[in-house]
């Protein structure tokens, strides 16, 4: 680059830096008049061109500045202004002298109007380009994620201060810049994004266009602040895969199959797709164009799979995706052991991406809008109560917007979560052979079969009309199946009848006939007719909730009530323990307190017919209520107050049968249906149902 | 050809099934080491105060764990819990208005206990002071509408954050999130909104802070995916520490060594991978995995102590997970 243009560059760079300073544009405006150059720098440039200005100019512009406003000029770039470079300053003169103002305010006009485009993240290839250019040539630059964070946070300041020529503008701008800079501010921005209704975000995610997905954009800026280094890293490899693309004719494509097609889990092609529609987003609009023309006319067979894959490898090689993927899943794989948890991994990633990942796509790549936060998707993910529905906004959301590709999607999506309702259904009656069918026969045989991507033929299995097939399928095969498996259950090693633990909880399989004294086998809600609640609260855990290890094995219930709540007894009886010594909410985070074995201050009554039932997690401020030996009244002897002491997340008390004959669901006044439903049921916990909102006592 | 397809996706699935099962059923078993001398220096074990009185007889001790680096000396502190009732008033106030609490508040005090009560249709709030232990817990049933999205984690940190002044020999500690089911939580919202649990505990000098109870948490808090805050517990640390000279540490060999002298406690024991309620400790052999030094709230002071995390093995087979806890003192 020719001096003159470096430093008429620098020149601008320098006013651009001022326009940060409100106030300051007017006047310099006033004194400067700059050359219409194009205007193009880095962030590099922009330092080596400050460099070349001398303390002579400073002085210069200092002249030109009223003196009130002399000591904020001297703000502008302090340390950076160095050496002399008296030969540059007959060209300032000249700039002065020609009084180019037009064109610099033409050209700054421009890149404002540019930039509020980009703030507005319209469908602006040429701007996109444009800051993925910048921001890839950084990554590339600079490795040392702390100077990466610093460039970056110049280069966002300084579309910042180029845009605050308008201070509304400005305002809405700046954040951005201050994004990178300030790792809070990312929460704020979280802060104040309104929550959808369920309904808004159903829409929106229908209404979310491909074009749409450029908002990714602004993410990374937000990623910045988060996780710079491998967030570029992604960035990088993303820049490189879409210059090599670019750079290489588009029937020459050669991509060898990355680590994707090596493990095999053909679930995880999904994301991978959604972050190649991102990529896709990011090119030029012709090669975009191109690419999406190539494909669908069949030009290029195979490209998209094979840009897949590269695309895959890197991404699942990258720190990013595997924390996501660990934190997806400590998010979303609560309950149930390794195992179970290792086949539920598995069998959705089969049959569709776990929701885990899709939450990953769209808070990581950042292809929801910017208010569309992670924890939306959460709340999205909650409202909807099927990963394989959310799934199917996912797609519709990042699909190509080609018919042929969503047809082929929701043939997938759909098939994946009737499979899954079927696999579950059959799971919970036929025990796990029934499990294994209802997975190959649902979300196994469906996604299997409509397992069709885009680029493939599209034939009757890709179609949205195999749902229908399948789900004629499933009634024709699957309800014998549940027969089979009934009549099975009376007489092959599979008898009884899972009890407990909600949908598709993996519970007990209890056989009646063998075991009739089983809880479980007598459930007899409140035959006598006047049983009691033993406080005031809400059932938040039932009896054999085998999704918990702490009700797994537990005749009781669980009953959330306030602190201090009065617990009476719900039999007659003798005190037969009282155990105290656990101070009221003291051990706080009581869930690992090991008082008295994690029963809390407790007591325990022997009824008539030998059961002893345990009154748990009792305040320590009455737990000399009663004494050993005394006898109890129904309904009349106060044996407590509720406290959170012992292995106890919340105040809340726990009856249940310690010992003894009977089922606790027989001694509370609960109907049939209720006591059904309160059975192994357990609230916010995967894998149980929520127990129904029963409140006990008046 | 679909067939050859269809016949490999099943046979995956089976033996994917199978061999989870039976990864499931398989534990990695720590290797064997010798048993440990019995130390020639014994230092008391903390109260029995936790109700595993009897160690199983014949069980041995022993730390397999990797080596940890343990000091020579260790600051001894005098803690001073020394709140008067008109301060206790003052924070339950302060606290319950802050939560949003607008029913009357009811007190009680009785002797040295103190407990401050507010509790609405859907929402309690309780501070109490018993057995010079203060602390207070918080619930919320509903989620009140409108409320602006946070993240949960966030919205936790920074209430936990802006609670109290710490003493300055005092910090806080995040200990994780935990979502393994949540005991008594009311949640009247259907469905159940995503709930996220984390704890907090306290360090001085590096060195984390065991309640009373021998707990690292001293603060817990359930969280909803809007980042309302639906249950909250925390006891307060000592509001002051002093300095009190310097304490000689015995090694970790002889802390084992304690240990199988039965100068230690088993203050937990549990049967299964998850938290639970405590079973009758059974095992017949018991291997220590994790051993660190923390500081024990023991009276007026606070004594440097080890905490052993183990598991140990039952005649029939099953896995008792432990934990036990041994003072490190040399001179207590």
């Amino acid at each position: 680059m020719a001096d003159e243009q470096k430093f008429t560059q620098g020149l601008k760079n320098l006013l651009i830096a001022h326009e940060f300073y409100p106030g300051k544009y007017e006047q310099f405006k006033k004194n400067l008049a700059l050359s219409g150059v194009p205007f193009v720098f880095t962030n590099t440039q922009f330092l080596e061109i400050l460099e070349q200005f001398s303390t002579e100019f400073v002085l210069f512009l200092k002249e030109n500045t009223p003196p009130e406003q002399q000591a904020e000029f001297e703000q502008i770039a302090p340390g950076v202004l160095v050496e002399s470079i008296s030969e540059n300053l007959p060209h300032i003169t000249d700039k002065i002298e020609g009084s180019r103002r037009q064109n610099i305010g033409r050209i700054a006009g421009a890149y404002v109007d540019e930039l509020r485009a980009l703030a507005r993240f319209p469908n602006e290839p040429a701007l996109q380009q444009r800051l993925v250019d910048e921001l890839s040539k950084l990554a590339k630059e600079t490795r040392d994620p702390r100077k990466l964070r610093e460039e970056m946070g110049l280069a966002l300041v300084r579309i910042a201060a180029t845009s605050a020529r308008s201070e509304e503008f400005g305002k809405r701008v700046k954040p951005i810049a201050e994004i990178v800079l300030e790792k809070a501010d990312k929460t704020i921005r979280v802060l104040a994004a309104p929550l959808p209704s369920e309904e808004e975000i159903t829409q929106k995610m229908f209404e979310w266009s491909g074009t749409d997905k450029a908002r990714w954009l602004e993410t990374y800026a937000t990623l910045a602040s988060v996780d710079p280094a491998p967030s570029f890293e992604v960035v990088d490899r993303l820049a490189r895969v879409a210059e090599a693309l670019e750079a290489t004719p588009s029937s020459d494509i050669e991509i060898k199959p990355g680590v994707f097609s090596k493990i095999g889990v053909s679930g995880l092609r999904q994301p991978v797709q959604g972050v190649a529609d991102a990529l896709l987003s990011i090119y030029p609009k012709n090669v975009r164009d191109d690419i999406v023309r190539s494909v669908w006319l069949g030009k290029i067979e195979g490209a998209i799979e094979k840009t897949q894959e590269r695309v895959g490898s890197l991404i699942v090689e990258s720190p990013v995706f595997q924390n996501a993927i660990e934190r997806g899943n400590k998010v979303f794989g609560k309950g149930g052991g390794r195992a179970r948890s290792f086949i539920w991994d598995l069998a959705s990633s089969i049959a569709g991406p776990p929701v885990a990942v899709d939450v990953f796509v769209l808070e990581v790549l950042g292809l929801a809008p910017e208010s569309y936060t992670v924890n939306q998707v959460r709340v999205a993910d909650s409202h909807s109560r099927s990963p394989g529905l959310f799934h199917l906004f996912f797609n519709e959301a990042s699909g190509w917007g080609i018919r042929k590709a969503t047809s082929a999607v929701v043939a997938k999506a759909g098939s994946g979560t009737v499979g899954r309702w079927f696999g579950g259904l059959v799971g919970a009656i036929g025990g796990l052979p029934g499990v294994i069918l209802g997975w190959l026969g649902g979300s196994g045989f469906a996604s299997f079969f409509g397992r069709r991507g885009p680029g493939k033929p599209q034939s009757f299995w890709a179609s949205a009309e195999w749902i229908v097939i399948a789900s004629l399928l499933f009634v024709v095969i699957g309800f014998p199946i549940l027969f089979f498996f009934k009549t099975v259950s009376e007489f092959g090693p599979f008898q009884g009848e899972r009890v407990g633990g909600g949908y598709g909880s993996g519970g007990p399989i209890i056989n009646c006939s063998q075991t009739p004294e089983d809880p479980r086998c007598t459930l007899t809600p409140c035959s006598t007719g006047d049983c009691l609640w033993p406080t005031n609260g809400y059932i938040t855990q039932g009896p054999y909730a085998t999704c918990r290890s702490s009700h797994a094995s537990m005749n009781a219930v669980d009953i959330g009530a306030n602190y201090g709540t009065e617990v009476y007894s719900i039999t007659d009886g003798t005190i037969s323990d009282v155990r105290g010594r656990c101070a009221d909410t003291a051990v706080g985070p009581s869930r690992t307190s090991r008082c008295n074995q994690g029963w809390g201050n407790y007591v325990d009554i022997e009824t008539p017919n030998g059961a002893i039932i345990r009154y748990a997690h009792l305040s320590l401020t009455t737990i000399n209520l009663v004494s050993k030996g005394q006898s109890v009244t129904k309904g009349v002897t106060q044996i407590g107050k509720v406290d959170n002491n012992g292995s106890s997340t919340s105040n809340h008390l726990h009856v249940g049968i310690q010992s003894g004959p009977g089922n606790i669901l027989d001694l509370l006044p609960l109907t049939p249906s209720q006591a059904q439903e309160v059975l192994g049921c357990s609230n916010n916990t995967r894998g149980c149902l929520d127990c129904p909102v029963i409140q006990t006592g008046s | 050809m679909k067939l050859r397809y269809l016949f490999i996706f099943f046979l995956i699935i089976i033996t994917v099934a199978v061999g989870a099962w039976f990864e499931s059923r398989t534990r990695e078993k720590p290797s064997f080491s010798q048993k440990l001398p019995l130390p020639t220096v014994y230092v008391e074990p903390p109260p029995r105060s936790i109700d595993f009185p009897i160690t199983p007889s014949g069980t041995i001790f022993e730390y397999v764990g990797s080596e940890i680096q343990i000091p020579t000396t260790l600051p001894l502190y005098a803690v001073t819990q020394d709140v008067s009732i008109n301060a206790l008033m003052s924070l339950a106030e302060s606290l319950s208005t802050r939560l949003g609490f607008a029913a009357s508040p009811s007190a009680v005090i009785s002797g040295d206990t103190f407990s401050y009560l507010r509790n609405e249709k859907e929402k309690s709030f309780v501070l109490s002071k018993t057995k010079n232990i203060i602390a207070f817990s918080y619930q919320q049933l509903r989620a009140p509408a409108g409320i602006s999205l946070s993240p949960p984690e966030l919205s936790a940190n920074a209430f936990v954050h802006s609670v109290f002044s710490l003493p300055q020999e005092i910090s806080l500690k995040n200990l994780g999130a935990f979502d393994d089911g949540f005991d008594g939580l009311v949640v009247l919202e259907r469905p159940v909104p995503g709930l996220f649990g984390y704890t907090w505990g306290f360090s001085v000098g590096g060195y984390g802070l065991l309640t009373q109870e021998y707990s690292p948490d001293w603060i817990q808090s359930v969280v909803d995916e809007r980042g309302v805050i639906r249950s909250m517990s925390y006891v307060i640390p000592p509001t002051k520490l002093a300095l009190q000279g310097t304490t000689a540490v015995i090694s970790l060999t002889d802390a084992v060594a304690n240990l199988n002298a039965g100068r230690g406690a088993l203050v937990g024991v549990t049967q299964g991978e998850a938290l639970g309620y405590g079973t009758t400790p059974a095992f017949v052999n018991a291997k220590i995995l994790n051993a660190a030094l923390y500081y024990l709230v023991l009276g007026s002071a606070l004594h440097p102590a080890y905490f052993f995390e183990g598991a140990g093995t039952t005649a029939s087979g099953a896995t008792q997970q432990f934990i036990a806890v041994v003072m490190a003192s040399a001179h207590p």
